[in-house]
């Protein structure tokens, strides 16, 4: 009887209430969007390295250090010598060393110089490896193998010839002419800094700065000489290395044994906690974003409360009328409050459904701009205890207009 | 005795006259229809209140078909009404959203009197004996004429079979045939359930169907002091 009676009050005001509907519709798309994004920005950017357990730099600050391996912005402060890379990675409780030298750039997109194995044993997100939208991992020395971002918003496709340029900027001075690069392989999309990244080999990159015009000569006029064949071309020094462990419980001893080495100032940092130090930088982003969230709730429920109490005032002859036949002022009371949940839950469906259609329209755009890849399914947990409490919330920012009513139904006289 | 007031003062709190009911002793017995006249603002719908409870007398007490209201917690006094007490006022006797059907049935939902017999049957029956068109049960009321809105405020008051049915002025929105024709209907009902009818009008006009004629400033003292 309750639920049929709110149901005919509502159809009865479609009017004002389809506006109602609208305005809450809105704010819970804005308050799920804006806190999917969130939660998806957090995750993209945790996930932009999993997998490996150490990163060794030089001596340097780790949020520093992550942002130049990990992310790709920032400058190293020095680099570490190729004898510090052999010494460590050849420790018993490494499973793999990968070692990455940055520095070049290519039209503003970073170039990292580093191995094959790079593409087998870098992980990310879940522990997902690299996958090749197409080609594959270099074998020749100016092979390159470009992100996916890079390999999009440049237009590059396989075979392509590339010239990287010294330095990082967007528009160098110094470009590495003479030597060529040619594209054979292109990364799927992973919503990280690996997207924005053009790789090749730390030979490569050794070669392309050769300033001997003989020793040019010799390389690039036989272009088709694999990695294994140019030995004289080992780098002196890398900027990087990327550690993963055979076990675990070694991390801490070995992150303390490095950045306490005696022969060269090294640091080592664990990549999980420098993220979560790296978006706790980031704290005042986050809390606008929830700030936003929550003013938006607010402002919507204070407009229900005062559609509602408008209401109420039209209304009183129908409480009277209630009143007379019987209902309590407590039934009267939770007529109103079933009627704000009722507005809310049409609210929240349209608002579900709108999402549903809006986040996969929106997440090509989002990851091509942002690079951040977003889930397109907005049922989650946080999500439904997000609803939950706007439930909640409704129920206890609608009393004042209940009661409101309430009273009106306590001292309605005929 | 349906009605009984002993010594009953009241006021309202934001009122600045002292008294705006004082009845020192006024009963009505079981199935009298009663009529009482005066002029509009004189309190009686004041009367009317105190008599279903509504508001609650400063001084006295109110006793309904032997039920002291004085003593009922508003619970108590909700739930009575619903099961004792029907009224019909001048307008508006009706949620103008709903149907015919649904008014009346939601009169009965809050009452304790249908909870077994077959309350369809009863609303058919009773609509039927009030001669309301039979498409125009289910179409929400306020498409409905006066005249039509007001039979079924009688059906709506009838479905709880009340021992006591108020009326407070209930043709005065209604042209003259459409009066008649619904005070024969009202009180040929009520005198086939028993109902005991307090009506209230400032039309002597009415007089005629009633076999109790009281006029107000008799029953109440303090009118006509200020």
């Amino acid at each position: 009887m309750l639920i049929n009676l709110a149901y005919k009050s509502l159809l009865h005001r479609k009017g004002s209430i389809i506006l109602t509907i609208i305005t809450i519709s809105v704010s819970i798309i804005v308050m799920l969007g804006v806190d999917h994004i969130r939660q998806q920005a957090k995750l993209s950017f945790s996930s932009s390295v999993s997998g490996v357990d150490l990163i060794v730099g030089t001596r340097t600050g780790s949020l520093n250090l992550l942002l130049y391996s990990v992310f790709r912005t920032g400058t190293p402060t020095n680099n570490i010598s190729w004898t510090s890379y052999e010494r460590i990675s050849q420790k018993p409780t490494i499973h793999h060393a990968i070692p990455i030298s940055l520095g070049d750039s290519h039209q503003g997109y970073r170039v990292m110089g580093t191995t094959a194995n790079y593409f087998e044993y870098f992980t990310y997100s879940n522990k997902q490896q690299l996958a090749f939208a197409q080609g594959h991992k270099f074998e020749h020395i100016f092979d390159l193998v470009l992100g996916a971002k890079v390999a999009k918003t440049l237009g590059y496709q396989l075979g392509d010839s590339i010239i990287l340029s010294h330095g990082i900027g967007r528009t160098s001075f110094k470009n590495h002419d003479s030597i060529p690069f040619n594209v054979v392989g292109i990364l799927a999309a992973t919503g990280t800094p690996v997207d924005q990244t053009l790789h090749t080999s730390l030979q490569g990159l050794e070669a392309a700065h050769l300033t001997k015009p003989a020793d040019i000569k010799r390389l690039t006029q036989t272009a088709e000489l694999t990695l294994s064949q140019v030995d004289d071309l080992t780098p002196k020094s890398i900027t990087a290395i990327m550690l993963m462990l055979k076990s675990k419980m070694a991390v801490f001893t070995l992150q303390r044994e490095i950045n306490t080495d005696k022969q060269e100032p090294l640091s080592a940092i664990l990549p999980g906690v420098a993220l979560s130090e790296l978006w706790q930088t980031m704290a005042v982003f986050d809390n606008t974003l929830h700030l936003i969230t929550i003013l938006v709730i607010i402002s919507s429920l204070i407009g229900l409360n005062a559609m509602l109490l408008a209401s109420i005032r039209e209304r009183m002859h129908e409480i009277k009328l209630l009143r007379m036949v019987g209902a309590s002022a407590s039934f009267v009371f939770l007529l109103i409050e079933l009627e704000a949940i009722i507005i809310v839950l049409l609210s929240a469906t349209i608002a579900f459904v709108a999402l549903s259609f809006l986040l996969p329209i929106s997440q090509t755009y989002v990851l091509n701009q942002y690079g951040i890849l977003i889930d397109s399914n907005i049922i989650s947990k946080t999500n439904s205890k997000l609803m939950f409490y706007f439930f909640i919330f409704t129920a206890i920012a609608v009393i004042p207009s209940a009661l409101f009513a309430y009273k009106g139904a306590r001292n309605s006289h005929v | 005795m349906t009605i009984q007031l002993k010594n009953i003062e009241f006021s309202y709190s934001n009122s600045l006259q002292k008294n705006v009911l004082s009845v020192d002793d006024w009963s009505v017995a079981s199935g009298k229809k009663l009529f009482i006249y005066g002029p509009s603002g004189c309190g009686k719908s004041t009367l009317l209140n105190l008599v279903c409870g509504i508001i609650r007398p400063s001084l006295g007490s109110v006793t309904i078909l032997g039920e002291a209201l004085n003593k009922m917690s508003s619970r108590e006094l909700d739930r009575f009404r619903s099961n004792n007490i029907g009224y019909i006022f001048q307008q508006f006797n009706l949620i103008n959203y709903l149907s015919a059907i649904e008014n009346i049935t939601l009169a009965s939902q809050f009452s304790l009197a249908n909870k077994t017999i077959n309350i369809d049957h009863k609303i058919t029956s009773l609509l039927e004996t009030l001669k309301v068109n039979s498409e125009d049960w289910s179409r929400p009321v306020n498409t409905l004429s006066i005249g039509q809105q007001q039979r079924i405020a009688i059906a709506r008051a009838f479905i709880n079979n009340p021992k006591l049915l108020i009326a407070d002025e209930p043709t005065s929105s209604l042209d003259e045939p459409s009066r008649d024709n619904f005070m024969s209907l009202l009180t040929t009902l009520c005198e086939a359930n028993k109902t005991t009818l307090l009506f209230v009008s400032h039309d002597t006009r009415l007089k005629h169907h009633f076999n109790l004629v009281q006029k107000f400033t008799d029953i109440n003292n303090a009118a006509g002091k200020h």
